[in-house]
């Protein structure tokens, strides 16, 4: 009898565990009851450790970075110069295209990306999971970033909040797989949906109509329809494949994303959520109203 | 519970731990993937300690990882703490503790958790996670923790120190069999 009860009692205790994971799995499931709280207050409570053993073996991952890949860099320079060369002039055509994007934005009552207050941030971590395509910035709810917020670098598409504390936040890269974005291309209005397939792999365009004209180079920017997480505009990636799928009459359409996500040292939050989105659907035949920037949600 | 509790020694290991993977190792990345201290530790408590104290101090080790990721709260704690337990029995069905055992055990027992991390995960409706890749992700997170297991081990035998059923100093001739 002792014997039995004395094997029964691991098992038990295991039980037990397992219960318990299984209560905290649903709970968080189900919105948390104060598991974002606690989420959020470790990682602000960890984010000086990080910043300062980040700070001290800086110098020497540099060193070793530098040393090991000098011939890189100075090709990665030359090849910067050059292009920095012809984005000056590309510069001054985009200035005057994106006032014009904006004129006619206004006439149809959009709102315009640009118009979007942002949050500049610094990324301070890469993926804390190994199973997530995630970085860490330093800024969190007491900068104003919430939940749901979309980030941008240069012109382009990052991902978007999935995860803030006071101080820090997490994005979701655009290539995990469980980021999914409504886009459209230019010149036509084709609409689509490109979902992540992973690191350093395209991203994979579906749900777009077989005869759309979807050539090698077009650019896909963000659609903004109705209930969309993303603002309309944002350039998300520029088709790289477009090869038929065998069977059906669909082609597997694949998209390299605009920005770099690689190499992230700087990120910008757009203050903006559906919930902030000004009201631009307004019924056909009312007068027009110029659409005024979109307003930040209040801090909780 | 006095000062030389195994809970109190556990719990400080942990938090030390914790110290180390989310600070010291927080940038590291081996191809893009990051060590599972607190997960390696789990395994090595449970071969080294009690199955069910290992599967506990898997289970906190589990739950202070989860803390830092957006995945769902629990997982990892759950089968952290499942593989430990899993581990810890089949050492004590073992019976002899050579040098090889414990980082072979931790190493065998991270694959299982990460393939089992995903499988579940996949269930938990986390899209992207069976995909060739994570053989490549199960091989480095056990291969760094066949690597720390072997430190790891004296950290936990200290913790289960007077625990009724945990596992002595290895036996060191019990591997030359192996080997030869």
């Amino acid at each position: 009898m002792a014997v039995s009860r004395r094997s029964a009692r691991p098992r038990f205790v295991l039980l037990i565990l397992v219960l318990l994971s299984v209560t905290l799995i649903t709970v968080d499931a189900r919105g948390g009851v104060g598991i974002p709280s606690v989420r959020g207050r470790t990682r602000d409570l960890f984010a000086p450790i990080q910043s300062a053993f980040a700070s001290a073996t800086q110098p020497i991952t540099d060193f070793f970075h530098g040393v090991f890949q000098y011939s890189q860099l100075s090709h990665d320079n030359a090849r910067l110069r050059a292009e920095n060369a012809g984005l000056r002039a590309q510069q001054i055509q985009a200035q005057y295209d994106e006032q014009q994007i904006k004129d006619l934005n206004d006439l149809l009552k959009l709102d315009y990306v640009g118009d979007i207050p942002t949050v500049a941030a610094r990324v301070v971590g890469g993926a804390e999971s190994n199973f997530q395509l995630t970085l860490v910035i330093d800024r969190g709810t007491a900068s104003g970033v919430l939940k749901g917020m979309p980030v941008v670098a240069g012109s382009g598409l990052v991902g978007r909040v999935i995860e803030t504390s006071a101080k820090q936040s997490t994005v979701l890269l655009l290539t995990d797989p469980a980021a999914s974005v409504g886009v459209q291309f230019a010149p036509a209005p084709t609409l689509a949906v490109v979902t992540g397939q992973g690191a350093n792999r395209p991203l994979d365009v579906s749900l777009i109509d077989p005869s759309a004209d979807v050539g090698i180079g077009t650019v896909a920017v963000t659609s903004g329809l109705t209930g969309s997480p993303y603002p309309r505009g944002i350039p998300v990636g520029k088709v790289s494949s477009s090869t038929p799928r065998p069977g059906v009459q669909a082609r597997r359409i694949g998209l390299d994303p605009v920005v770099d996500l690689g190499r992230l040292s700087y990120v910008d939050v757009l203050i903006w959520t559906p919930q902030t989105r000004p009201a631009t659907s307004a019924p056909s035949g009312s007068s027009p109203t110029v659409t005024s920037p979109p307003t930040t949600t209040p801090h909780p | 519970m006095t000062q030389d509790s195994p809970w109190i020694r556990g719990g400080v290991v942990v938090v030390l731990i914790l110290l180390v993977q989310e600070g010291l190792l927080h940038g590291m990345r081996i191809d893009g993937i990051r060590p599972e201290l607190l997960l390696g530790a789990g395994i090595v408590a449970g071969v080294v300690g009690t199955p069910e104290g290992g599967a506990v101090l898997a289970f906190v080790a589990g739950v202070a990882a989860d803390l830092f990721v957006a995945t769902p709260f629990g997982l990892t704690a759950l089968v952290a703490s499942i593989v430990a337990y899993g581990c810890g029995t089949v050492q004590q069905a073992m019976g002899v503790s050579n040098r090889w055992s414990v980082p072979l055990l931790t190493g065998a027992g991270t694959l299982i958790a990460v393939a089992a991390w995903a499988a579940l995960g996949t269930v938990l409706g986390l899209p992207g996670l069976l995909v060739p890749r994570l053989a490549v992700v199960a091989a480095i997170v056990a291969a760094g923790n066949v690597v720390v297991a072997v430190p790891l081990a004296p950290v936990m035998r200290w913790v289960f120190a007077g625990v009724p059923g945990a596992v002595s100093a290895p036996n060191v001739n019990a591997g030359r069999g192996f080997l030869a």
